[in-house]
């Protein structure tokens, strides 16, 4: 399949869940996945704005502790901060090289294996309310075609969680930002719960509910708040099953 | 402003109410500080578990009593929505078409009432939900940028004074203000909130108590939460009912 069909297929996948009553996060972790696979980068994260001061992490391609770090991190510096602050990409293609851009992140990227970062602005007209990231293993320069389509990556996650109705009305972006935030910690909080009962690890953990939830075919958030309750509907999910 | 240095001006918002009587801080502090940094009129902290049973912490004026007394009658309104949407819904003017289509019967009354513009924000902390906080003014408009990041800080403070109240840490834990700090809350951070359902199922308990055994240790133990959240991800530290090792 040529890259064009790849990235042809990816679209129609992610417009298909912007439908009534989608599970944003769950969008929102399929889209970071789908930047690792097309763009050729190593790990992604969308950040969101929380309305106070800081920028949260809200999804990632990756587990790993170490590179979850790297994405919180930036809600003091680096370069979702920056390029939420000015909502025009920031680029740096050899952090090793530019050191004291971002003192404090380039030594956690460092740490965490990476040496290029991209943040896209995640804008709808004159409102941004966060950033894609985007990390690489190696240094590496972004072709003017593949720049182009990180941005159109970061505008999808955008549409996926504003209505048009809520981009012409402040006061329901409030409530959708503060939704998907809060519903990313449900899923942590199930997470632990899961992971405690059954000893998983978080990566685990994740993996199982996510499994669950797609194949049962509910939303991520209720698996996760069932998970939580130790609900019976989700017996299957919260027990191992025992050899017969 | 830092997200840091905000948290802190609330705190020493709601210290300055709660200096006028014996400094500890109540849901009656935090709603009197809330309604002078947000400019608005009246607030009312609502208590409300997902099994169903309410109550009114501290309400600062008759307006907001009513407010609240109104949607927990009719069974609709914008602390409604906001519990069980998990958002705060923001209405500049509840006199609006809008919002008459949206509540029916008590859009009009909140008017009658007084109010015509509502703030209704959920304390919760993910899947942690222990009730409203609702701001109001006499006339309609928005709540500012900033008015709105503070209101968001209030919510936490209000949330840690509830989850203290509700839920008593252990004996020897309870700092002189009578509340737990504002640390943790709000950072984002993954492992605050994993620790939390993994505590929770080491003490066969719900949520927030797990979050007050945790921030009960931050605590006693001098370190910031998300050390403490981390100890317990990496299984160095565990929580028992019976409070051995706390």
């Amino acid at each position: 399949m040529s890259q064009e069909q790849q990235l042809a297929r990816v679209f129609v996948e992610l417009a298909d869940t912007l439908v009534a009553d989608f599970d944003v996060i769950d969008f929102l972790h399929l889209l970071t996945e789908r930047c690792v696979d097309l763009l050729a980068v190593d790990a992604v994260g969308i950040l969101l704005t929380d309305q106070q001061d800081s920028l949260q992490l809200v999804a990632a391609s990756t587990q790993e502790a170490k590179d979850l770090e790297l994405f919180q991190l930036q809600s003091e510096q680096g370069p979702c901060l920056d390029c939420f602050a000015t909502g025009q990409p920031v680029i740096c293609a050899d952090l090793g090289a530019h050191p004291q851009r971002w003192p404090v992140f380039a030594a956690g990227a460092a740490q965490a294996g990476f040496a290029a970062v991209h943040a896209l602005p995640m804008r709808l007209r004159d409102q941004v309310i966060g950033a894609l990231n985007l990390f690489s293993a190696t240094p590496v320069s972004l072709d003017p075609d593949t720049a182009a389509l990180c941005q159109a990556f970061a505008d999808v996650a955008t549409i996926g969680i504003l209505s048009e109705r809520a981009a012409r009305e402040k006061d329901l972006l409030s409530q959708q930002l503060q939704i998907a935030l809060n519903t990313r910690i449900i899923i942590e909080q199930a997470k632990g719960t899961l992971a405690e009962r059954r000893g998983l690890s978080m990566d685990q953990a994740f993996v199982a509910l996510r499994a669950f939830a797609r194949n049962s075919n509910r939303k991520l958030a209720d698996v996760a708040l069932a998970v939580i309750d130790n609900h019976s509907n989700v017996a299957e999910l919260s027990r191992p099953q025992h050899p017969q | 402003m830092s997200g840091r240095s905000r948290a802190e001006r609330v705190w020493v918002l709601i210290a300055e109410q709660a200096a006028a009587g014996d400094g500890a801080v109540s849901a009656a502090h935090v709603c009197g500080a809330c309604v002078m940094a947000t400019g608005t009129d009246g607030a009312v902290l609502s208590l409300a578990a997902s099994s169903g049973g309410r109550g009114v912490a501290h309400a600062t004026d008759e307006v907001a009593a009513r407010l609240d007394d109104l949607q927990f009658t009719l069974g609709e309104g914008p602390c409604v929505d906001a519990f069980a949407d998990g958002g705060p819904v923001l209405v500049g003017d509840v006199g609006s078409a809008e919002s008459v289509v949206r509540w029916p019967v008590y859009a009009p009354a909140a008017c009658e009432a007084g109010a015509r513009a509502v703030f209704a924000f959920p304390l919760q902390v993910g899947a942690i939900q222990v009730g409203t906080l609702e701001m109001y003014r006499a006339a309609a408009g928005s709540l500012s940028g900033e008015q709105l990041s503070d209101a968001l800080a209030f919510c936490f403070a209000a949330l840690s004074v509830v989850l203290t109240a509700t839920h008593p840490p252990p004996a020897g834990a309870e700092p002189a203000q009578g509340h737990l700090s504002f640390d943790g809350l709000g950072e984002g951070r993954a492992q605050v909130y994993q620790a939390t359902g993994m505590v929770a199922v080491q003490l066969g308990s719900g949520l927030a108590e797990a979050l007050v055994r945790l921030r009960a240790r931050a605590f006693t133990s001098g370190l910031p939460l998300a050390e403490i959240a981390r100890q317990v991800v990496d299984r160095t530290l565990r929580f028992s009912p019976d409070h051995t090792g706390d």
